[in-house]
């Protein structure tokens, strides 16, 4: 990372960020922490998975690179900018996108809200036509065209403020769970896009989510948040090098296994559904699922077992429920 | 933002906020039409209430019309613009203005774009025909008619100012109170019917009031003496004015202030 | 009792906001002094109808307080809120019948107010000596001073209950919360007293609604409350009830057309 900051200058550069929420009045007031000292660099061109357990302070943070929150404390620079103070002059270089809330014009279709956004953002009539016409390819969205978003589909619905967020070519684009409720063809779609937009025109993205398999797919980097802290800040492999190439088995025996029998080094016996399978963790480096059967013979006859996909996810949950700090 | 950027795009964004409530027009009419009868029925009362106590210290019913007149054309005004700015906590509460501020376009303005209202067109209307009756009642059109007209439209644009400004103050405190639940309307009632009547009729504490905090008496009724020639001269016209938008904008001041203090909320 | 916990939780629901209320409660009574202000000079010597001197200021001040339990409940009890979010279709499929659950979280709403809007004002008001407290006499008085009060709260609910239902026909129902504030205003004798007003209009305003959410309360405390408008209140609180069910029948049917 290193040599890169020397060649390119980062896009964004958070530095010692904080932000502390009051929660009742007075006396009583509550302090809430929601995003403690972090510290973050993020190079043009990368994308950017921003991930951690349900109130770790994603959003927060978000908010804050994006100028809707003023910082308690530290520094953040979005493409030179100072995002709370020069929030009018940022938005025109952003996209934005919260999942869980639409930016759109509720009763109106959606060409109505890009005709908006076109003057709002300051789009010239012949790019906007050029820009168009390549999202409404590419998101597919002449099909509901007239209709009014309160009418849309949810897929639909996020295909359409993806293009809101896209009609100006931004330099950088802000997903805040772009994927929350899409079923599976739906989300393929979105990361599709997603994937071109990084990869052909070099936008920096950052998005949040909760599956782990938008991550996989498509993020260059991940930051891993937990109570606010940032816990983990590299690549999925770097990942797991650090956490020891997390696996899964699910092993179903004909009758009752000797438990002592599981319980062996190096293989973690997590939890079982039913008294005759079991859920194993094991790491992908030390062994192969061959050798674990192998080993775990003596338990009782074998009925069943699979393999537990995806391993990400299972990374996650020993990262959040553990006590936060990796194996340094 | 320079003003003429600030006005195209503000157009565009009120183009957009009343293709939105077209859908809504079968309320359109309906909205005019009880618009006006709640207009009528405080017309009344007022004047009921002036006309049986024959005259309220030195005004007759025809110059308290008059008054009533100018405060509802003002007040009208300030609603078809800006209209929803008197509800904006159901902004802050449900987070909608995060979107607000996603945009490339000063808070205010945004707010401002989605707050045009046609429905309150009505109160406008009414307002000037009250304004037109009490008038000729009173004669005032019949000397220097255009001198006259020039001072009503100020009167208009002072107090559609300085309702622009308690507004704009109003919503910026909701930064803090969050819930602050019809906080605007409740607070805004009060001088707003103040303003219908002569100021001197309130004891001195409450009158100061009305210069100052909700400095209502700069949008109808020194304009009002002006016009009914009741002592100040032309030049409190002018002065009136100047107060109003001196009012908006140390009221848009504090808004910026205020928007710098927005915390959002969780999802 | 399915009812009193379901009003007993319209009411707790606003605890979380008794702050805001308070700071609004200021804006409330900034209002009624204006009024009164108004009142004060106009009734300087005369005396005015039945009232004598001072008792005018006494009845906006009353007024004032009687308007947070009959006139500013929730606009149309939220039920314009649920046709537009379309979850009235479900709301209506719940086991317990509609129209008395909507009116028991409008009851709910309005005793909250009568202890943190009303409550704070009549305070206030006592403090300045103009609450007309000085008729609450006997204890057969007082029977009938809660009686008319009640009677205010119940007619105020059903009132917001109909603003709320006409969204059934047009979406939204501001313009109808519009019209009823705008009748209210004029009809409820909230800032003119009826009995100011010539006669034959003050004669058929009796037999209107309205009358029992200000006029007829505000009235019974200062001791000049006639026969016909407690006979006209009571016709109506029942009348408004049958008809807000009627309404609500046929508002059903439209949700059956429309397929919910
Ligand atoms: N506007 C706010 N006011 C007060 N507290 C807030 C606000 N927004 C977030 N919080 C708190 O800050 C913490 C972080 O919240 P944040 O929304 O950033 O989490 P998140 O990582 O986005 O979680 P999720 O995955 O659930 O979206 C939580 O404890 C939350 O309750
Ligand atoms: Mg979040």
């Amino acid at each position: 990372m290193s040599e890169r900051t020397q060649t390119r200058s980062p896009i964004i550069v958070a530095d010692n960020l904080e932000k502390t929420f009051f929660r009742g009045r007075g006396r009583k007031a509550v302090q809430i922490p929601a995003v403690k000292p972090l510290s973050l660099t993020v190079e043009p061109g990368e994308f950017i998975g921003f991930l951690g357990p349900n109130g770790a302070g994603k959003s927060t943070t978000i908010k804050m690179l994006i100028g809707i929150l003023e910082p308690s404390g530290g520094t953040v620079h979005v493409d030179g900018l100072i995002p709370a103070k020069h929030r009018v002059h940022l938005a025109l270089r952003l996209g934005v996108v919260f999942g869980q809330r639409t930016q759109l014009w509720w009763d109106l279709p959606l060409l109505e809200s890009y005709r908006l956004l076109k003057v709002m953002y300051r789009v010239n009539e012949a790019d906007y036509r050029r820009q168009m016409e390549t999202l409404v390819e590419l998101l597919d969205l002449s099909s509901f065209w007239h209709t009014p978003v309160r009418q849309l589909s949810l897929g639909q619905r996020m295909r359409g403020e993806l293009a809101a967020a896209l009609l100006h070519r931004p330099k950088i684009l802000v997903l805040d769970e772009p994927t929350i409720g899409l079923d599976v063809t739906a989300k393929s779609d979105v990361r599709r896009f997603l994937l071109r937009e990084n990869r052909e025109r070099r936008t920096t993205i950052v998005l949040t989510t909760h599956d782990m398999s938008d991550v996989e797919e498509l993020c260059t980097r991940i930051v891993v948040i937990n109570q606010g802290i940032k816990m983990f800040d590299g690549t999925v492999n770097h990942l797991e090098e650090r956490t020891g190439a997390l696996s899964a088995l699910h092993v179903t025996f004909q009758t009752t296994p000797l438990w002592d029998a599981i319980n062996l080094p190096g293989i973690e016996h997590l939890s079982s559904d039913d008294d005759r399978s079991v859920l194993l963790h094991y790491n992908r480096r030390q062994f192969t699922p061959p050798q674990i059967l192998e080993q775990i013979r003596e338990a009782g006859r074998i009925e069943d077992f699979r393999m537990e996909e995806p391993r990400l996810e299972l990374i996650m949950r020993t990262l959040y429920e553990g006590d936060g700090r990796l194996g340094e | 933002m320079g003003i003429l950027s600030g006005l195209r795009l503000y157009t565009a964004m009120a183009r957009t906020t009343l293709q939105s409530r077209a859908i809504y027009r079968a309320n359109f009419g309906l909205s005019l039409v009880f618009n006006s009868i709640m207009v009528t029925a405080e017309l009344i009362v007022t004047l009921l209430l002036v006309h049986r106590v024959h005259g309220i210290l030195g005004w007759n019913t025809a110059q308290v019309m008059l008054l009533f007149g100018m405060a509802t054309t003002s007040g009208g005004t300030y609603r078809t613009f800006l209209s929803e700015l008197s509800y904006f906590d159901k902004y802050l509460v449900n987070g909608e203005f995060d979107a607000v501020l996603t945009r490339p376009v000063p808070a205010w303005l945004a707010v401002a774009g989605r707050s045009v209202d046609p429905d309150q067109i009505g109160l406008v209307i009414e307002g000037m025909a009250i304004v037109a009756v009490s008038g000729t009642i009173l004669g005032i059109f019949r000397l220097d008619a255009w001198l006259v007209i020039g001072e009503l439209l100020a009167a208009v644009v002072s107090g559609t100012l300085i309702w622009m400004a308690m507004v704009t103050a109003l919503a910026a405190l909701g930064f803090w109170t969050t819930r602050v639940d019809t906080l605007q309307p409740m607070v805004l009632y009060g001088p707003q019917t103040a303003a219908t009547f002569p100021l001197s009729v309130y004891p001195t504490d409450i009158r100061m009031l009305f210069y100052s905090i909700f400095p209502v008496a700069f949008g109808t009724y020194l304009p009002a003496m002006v016009i009914l020639r009741k002592g100040p001269g032309a030049v409190m016209v002018l002065v009136s004015l100047f107060a109003a938008a001196a009012a908006l904008a140390l009221a848009l001041r504090f808004w910026r202030f205020a928007v710098r203090h927005y915390t959002s909320t969780g999802t | 009792m399915v009812w009193w916990v379901i009003a007993r939780a319209a009411f707790r629901k606003n605890l979380a906001y008794v702050l805001a209320h308070m700071a609004n409660n200021a804006g409330s009574l900034l209002f009624g002094l204006i009024y009164m202000a108004l009142w004060h000079v106009a009734s300087r010597e005369e005396t005015l109808g039945p009232f004598h001197g001072r008792e005018l200021v006494s009845y906006i001040a009353a007024s004032q307080a009687l308007l947070w339990i009959s006139t500013f409940l929730p606009s149309g009890l939220g039920i314009d809120l649920q046709v537009r979010s379309g979850s009235v279709a479900l709301e209506m499929a719940r086991p317990v019948p509609y129209v008395p659950r909507m009116v028991a979280a409008g009851i709910g709403e309005a005793f909250y107010n009568l202890v943190f809007r009303s409550g704070p004002l009549i305070v206030a008001f006592t403090v300045m000596g103009v609450f007309p407290w000085g008729h609450v006499r006997s204890e057969e008085a007082l029977g009938g001073d809660i009686a008319a009060v009640l009677l205010a709260l119940w007619m105020g609910v059903l009132m917001q209950y109909l603003v709320g239902i006409a969204a059934f026909w047009t979406m939204e129902s501001r313009w109808a919360l519009r019209l009823f504030l705008g009748l209210n205003m004029f009809m409820s004798g909230q800032l003119l007293p009826l009995q100011l007003m010539p006669p034959r209009l003050q004669e058929s305003l009796n037999w209107l609604p309205f009358q029992a959410l200000v006029s007829l309360p505000a009235s019974v405390w200062l001791g000049v409350a006639t026969q016909d408008a407690w006979i006209s209140a009571g016709i109506w609180a029942v009348g408004l009830y049958v008809i807000a069910v009627l309404i609500t029948h046929r508002a059903t049917r439209r949700l059956e057309v429309q397929g919910g």
